[in-house]
Protein backbone atom coordinates (compact mmCIF):
# COMPACT_ATOMS: atom_id res chain seq x y z
CA UNK A 1 0.00 0.00 0.00
CA UNK A 2 0.97 3.62 -0.48
CA UNK A 3 0.72 6.91 0.64
CA UNK A 4 0.23 10.30 -0.72
CA UNK A 5 0.52 13.71 1.71
CA UNK A 6 -0.89 16.72 0.46
CA UNK A 7 -2.03 19.78 2.43
CA UNK A 8 -2.52 23.50 1.98
CA UNK A 9 -2.70 26.87 4.37
CA UNK A 10 -6.27 27.82 4.08
CA UNK A 11 -5.71 30.84 5.98
CA UNK A 12 -2.89 32.28 8.28
CA UNK A 13 -1.45 29.18 10.26
CA UNK A 14 -4.39 26.72 10.08
CA UNK A 15 -3.52 24.02 7.96
CA UNK A 16 -5.22 20.87 6.08
CA UNK A 17 -3.86 17.54 5.47
CA UNK A 18 -4.94 15.31 3.12
CA UNK A 19 -3.19 11.71 3.46
CA UNK A 20 -4.46 9.60 0.78
CA UNK A 21 -3.54 5.77 1.52
CA UNK A 22 -2.05 3.67 4.22
CA UNK A 23 -0.11 4.93 6.95
CA UNK A 24 1.52 1.60 8.04
CA UNK A 25 5.32 1.24 8.89
CA UNK A 26 6.29 1.90 5.51
CA UNK A 27 4.74 5.09 4.66
CA UNK A 28 4.63 6.96 8.23
CA UNK A 29 7.89 9.00 7.46
CA UNK A 30 5.93 10.47 4.28
CA UNK A 31 3.58 11.72 6.83
CA UNK A 32 6.05 12.63 9.29
CA UNK A 33 8.14 15.14 6.66
CA UNK A 34 4.61 16.66 6.00
CA UNK A 35 4.33 17.42 9.45
CA UNK A 36 7.53 18.55 10.08
CA UNK A 37 7.92 20.92 6.70
CA UNK A 38 3.88 22.51 8.41
CA UNK A 39 5.71 22.77 11.69
CA UNK A 40 8.54 25.03 10.20
CA UNK A 41 5.22 27.85 9.62
CA UNK A 42 4.62 27.51 13.83
CA UNK A 43 0.80 26.05 13.35
CA UNK A 44 -2.28 27.00 15.46
CA UNK A 45 -4.91 24.56 13.74
CA UNK A 46 -4.22 21.22 11.94
CA UNK A 47 -6.84 19.57 10.35
CA UNK A 48 -6.27 15.86 9.18
CA UNK A 49 -9.09 15.26 6.03
CA UNK A 50 -8.87 11.26 6.61
CA UNK A 51 -11.25 11.07 3.92
CA UNK A 52 -8.82 9.26 1.59
CA UNK A 53 -7.29 7.03 4.23
CA UNK A 54 -8.06 3.35 4.53
CA UNK A 55 -6.01 1.70 6.96
CA UNK A 56 -3.50 3.14 9.95
CA UNK A 57 -1.59 0.79 11.86
CA UNK A 58 0.43 1.60 15.38
CA UNK A 59 2.94 3.35 13.33
CA UNK A 60 0.60 5.91 11.89
CA UNK A 61 -0.83 6.47 14.94
CA UNK A 62 2.41 7.52 16.88
CA UNK A 63 3.23 9.54 14.10
CA UNK A 64 -0.03 11.70 14.44
CA UNK A 65 0.42 11.69 18.24
CA UNK A 66 3.24 13.59 17.96
CA UNK A 67 2.10 15.94 16.03
CA UNK A 68 -0.60 16.59 18.56
CA UNK A 69 2.02 16.82 20.91
CA UNK A 70 3.83 19.05 19.35
CA UNK A 71 1.28 21.35 18.34
CA UNK A 72 0.51 21.75 22.36
CA UNK A 73 3.33 22.66 22.97
CA UNK A 74 2.79 25.84 20.48
CA UNK A 75 -0.65 26.38 22.07
CA UNK A 76 -2.67 25.25 18.84
CA UNK A 77 -4.92 21.91 18.45
CA UNK A 78 -4.68 18.91 16.01
CA UNK A 79 -8.05 17.46 14.88
CA UNK A 80 -9.64 15.17 12.44
CA UNK A 81 -12.32 15.58 9.57
CA UNK A 82 -13.81 12.37 7.57
CA UNK A 83 -12.90 9.76 9.85
CA UNK A 84 -13.62 5.87 8.08
CA UNK A 85 -15.00 3.49 10.45
CA UNK A 86 -11.81 1.56 10.16
CA UNK A 87 -9.62 4.20 11.55
CA UNK A 88 -11.71 5.23 14.02
CA UNK A 89 -12.63 1.66 15.39
CA UNK A 90 -8.19 1.61 15.52
CA UNK A 91 -8.13 5.34 18.25
CA UNK A 92 -10.66 4.08 19.73
CA UNK A 93 -9.02 0.72 21.15
CA UNK A 94 -6.14 2.81 21.70
CA UNK A 95 -8.76 4.47 23.60
CA UNK A 96 -6.92 7.73 21.83
CA UNK A 97 -10.21 9.43 19.90
CA UNK A 98 -11.33 11.26 22.87
CA UNK A 99 -8.24 13.47 23.34
CA UNK A 100 -8.75 14.61 19.69
CA UNK A 101 -11.65 16.97 18.43
CA UNK A 102 -13.66 15.02 15.48
CA UNK A 103 -15.75 17.05 12.97
CA UNK A 104 -18.59 15.07 11.41
CA UNK A 105 -18.23 17.15 8.03
CA UNK A 106 -16.80 19.59 6.16
CA UNK A 107 -18.98 22.43 7.44
CA UNK A 108 -18.29 21.90 10.75
CA UNK A 109 -15.17 22.13 10.38
CA UNK A 110 -14.82 25.51 8.01
CA UNK A 111 -17.52 26.80 11.00
CA UNK A 112 -14.54 26.13 13.20
CA UNK A 113 -11.36 26.75 11.60
CA UNK A 114 -13.24 30.26 10.75
CA UNK A 115 -13.85 30.82 14.23
CA UNK A 116 -10.31 29.91 14.95
CA UNK A 117 -9.26 32.35 12.22
CA UNK A 118 -11.31 35.37 13.82
CA UNK A 119 -9.25 34.24 17.16
CA UNK A 120 -6.18 34.17 15.06
CA UNK A 121 -6.28 37.42 13.53
CA UNK A 122 -7.96 39.25 16.14
CA UNK B 1 -1.17 -21.66 3.78
CA UNK B 2 2.68 -20.95 4.54
CA UNK B 3 4.33 -18.15 3.75
CA UNK B 4 8.63 -17.07 4.42
CA UNK B 5 9.48 -13.73 4.97
CA UNK B 6 13.41 -12.10 5.74
CA UNK B 7 13.48 -10.00 8.40
CA UNK B 8 13.11 -6.95 5.99
CA UNK B 9 10.54 -4.51 6.84
CA UNK B 10 9.86 -4.67 2.90
CA UNK B 11 8.88 -8.13 2.85
CA UNK B 12 5.87 -7.54 5.17
CA UNK B 13 3.12 -5.75 3.07
CA UNK B 14 4.04 -8.48 0.16
CA UNK B 15 2.65 -11.27 2.87
CA UNK B 16 0.05 -9.07 3.85
CA UNK B 17 -1.44 -8.78 0.20
CA UNK B 18 -1.33 -12.54 -0.06
CA UNK B 19 -2.96 -13.14 3.12
CA UNK B 20 -6.18 -10.54 2.32
CA UNK B 21 -6.42 -12.13 -1.01
CA UNK B 22 -6.94 -15.44 0.36
CA UNK B 23 -9.27 -14.59 2.69
CA UNK B 24 -10.91 -12.48 -0.02
CA UNK B 25 -11.47 -15.77 -1.76
CA UNK B 26 -12.54 -17.65 0.81
CA UNK B 27 -15.12 -14.58 1.40
CA UNK B 28 -14.48 -13.66 4.91
CA UNK B 29 -15.74 -9.81 5.98
CA UNK B 30 -13.29 -6.89 4.55
CA UNK B 31 -14.00 -5.79 8.57
CA UNK B 32 -12.15 -8.88 9.31
CA UNK B 33 -9.52 -8.83 6.68
CA UNK B 34 -8.83 -5.19 8.13
CA UNK B 35 -8.43 -6.58 11.08
CA UNK B 36 -5.93 -9.23 10.22
CA UNK B 37 -4.01 -7.36 8.15
CA UNK B 38 -3.50 -5.27 11.01
CA UNK B 39 -2.58 -7.95 13.55
CA UNK B 40 0.42 -9.43 11.29
CA UNK B 41 1.28 -5.74 10.23
CA UNK B 42 1.77 -5.12 14.30
CA UNK B 43 3.06 -8.91 14.58
CA UNK B 44 5.62 -8.64 11.68
CA UNK B 45 7.06 -5.23 12.55
CA UNK B 46 7.48 -5.97 16.24
CA UNK B 47 9.55 -9.16 15.23
CA UNK B 48 11.50 -7.32 12.67
CA UNK B 49 12.22 -4.46 14.66
CA UNK B 50 13.20 -6.19 18.40
CA UNK B 51 13.56 -9.40 17.94
CA UNK B 52 17.07 -9.76 16.23
CA UNK B 53 20.11 -7.95 17.96
CA UNK B 54 21.98 -8.42 14.91
CA UNK B 55 22.28 -7.36 11.33
CA UNK B 56 22.21 -10.80 10.15
CA UNK B 57 19.93 -12.18 7.95
CA UNK B 58 16.70 -14.06 9.62
CA UNK B 59 13.76 -16.07 8.41
CA UNK B 60 10.23 -15.56 9.71
CA UNK B 61 7.75 -18.16 9.04
CA UNK B 62 4.05 -17.42 8.58
CA UNK B 63 1.56 -19.90 8.73
CA UNK B 64 -1.80 -19.11 7.94
CA UNK B 65 -4.99 -22.24 9.26
CA UNK B 66 -8.89 -21.39 8.71
CA UNK B 67 -11.41 -23.61 10.07
CA UNK B 68 -15.21 -22.74 10.29
CA UNK B 69 -15.47 -20.54 12.53
CA UNK B 70 -12.36 -18.95 13.09
CA UNK B 71 -8.79 -17.78 11.03
CA UNK B 72 -4.90 -18.96 12.66
CA UNK B 73 -1.77 -17.16 12.45
CA UNK B 74 0.90 -19.11 13.68
CA UNK B 75 4.61 -16.95 13.54
CA UNK B 76 8.19 -18.33 14.27
CA UNK B 77 10.95 -16.60 14.37
CA UNK B 78 14.34 -17.39 16.02
CA UNK B 79 15.02 -14.05 17.38
CA UNK B 80 15.55 -13.30 21.10
CA UNK B 81 12.90 -14.79 23.28
CA UNK B 82 9.93 -12.20 23.49
CA UNK B 83 6.42 -12.89 25.12
CA UNK B 84 4.09 -10.22 23.93
CA UNK B 85 1.41 -11.64 26.51
CA UNK B 86 3.75 -10.45 29.38
CA UNK B 87 4.34 -6.90 27.68
CA UNK B 88 0.73 -6.26 27.80
CA UNK B 89 0.38 -3.02 29.61
CA UNK B 90 -0.84 -0.23 27.85
CA UNK B 91 -1.69 2.01 30.72
CA UNK B 92 -5.13 2.76 28.69
CA UNK B 93 -6.39 4.74 31.28
CA UNK B 94 -3.10 7.15 32.08
CA UNK B 95 -3.28 10.40 29.72
CA UNK B 96 -2.27 9.64 26.14
CA UNK B 97 0.13 12.32 25.52
CA UNK B 98 1.84 11.01 28.57
CA UNK B 99 1.29 7.14 27.70
CA UNK B 100 4.12 5.11 26.85
CA UNK B 101 3.45 4.27 23.38
CA UNK B 102 5.86 0.91 22.64
CA UNK B 103 3.12 -0.86 23.54
CA UNK B 104 0.51 0.20 21.61
CA UNK B 105 0.62 -2.48 18.59
CA UNK B 106 0.30 -5.13 21.19
CA UNK B 107 -2.28 -3.51 22.29
CA UNK B 108 -4.00 -3.75 19.06
CA UNK B 109 -2.80 -7.40 18.32
CA UNK B 110 -4.48 -8.23 21.63
CA UNK B 111 -7.89 -6.51 20.70
CA UNK B 112 -8.34 -7.47 17.71
CA UNK B 113 -7.89 -10.99 17.96
CA UNK B 114 -9.80 -13.74 20.62
CA UNK B 115 -6.98 -15.83 21.19
CA UNK B 116 -3.08 -15.16 21.79
CA UNK B 117 -0.66 -17.95 22.77
CA UNK B 118 2.79 -18.05 22.77
CA UNK B 119 6.03 -20.22 23.85
CA UNK B 120 9.74 -20.75 23.56
CA UNK B 121 10.61 -23.90 21.98
CA UNK B 122 14.02 -24.73 20.89
CA UNK B 123 15.27 -21.26 20.20
CA UNK B 124 12.52 -19.88 18.41
CA UNK B 125 9.97 -17.64 19.46
CA UNK B 126 6.42 -19.21 17.85
CA UNK B 127 3.40 -17.12 18.83
CA UNK B 128 -0.24 -18.24 17.86
CA UNK B 129 -3.21 -15.73 17.40
CA UNK B 130 -6.73 -16.82 16.72
CA UNK B 131 -9.30 -14.66 15.21
CA UNK B 132 -13.14 -15.47 15.36
CA UNK B 133 -15.06 -14.92 12.05
CA UNK B 134 -18.69 -14.37 12.96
Amino acid sequence: MSLQVSYKETSTRIFVVSPVGSIDSDTESILAENFNIIFQGSPAQIVLDMAGVNYISSAGVRVILKAKKDIKKLGGTLSFVNLQPQIKKVFEILNALGSFQVFASEQEMDRYLDSMQKKITG
Amino acid sequence: MRYRIKNSRSDIQPVIDKMAQSCREQGISDEAIHDLNLVLEEILTNIIKYSFGDALEHEIMIEMKRDAGSLQFRIEDDGKPFDPLDFYNPDIEEDFDDRRIGGMGIHLIRSLTDEMKYEFIQGRNILIVKKNLH
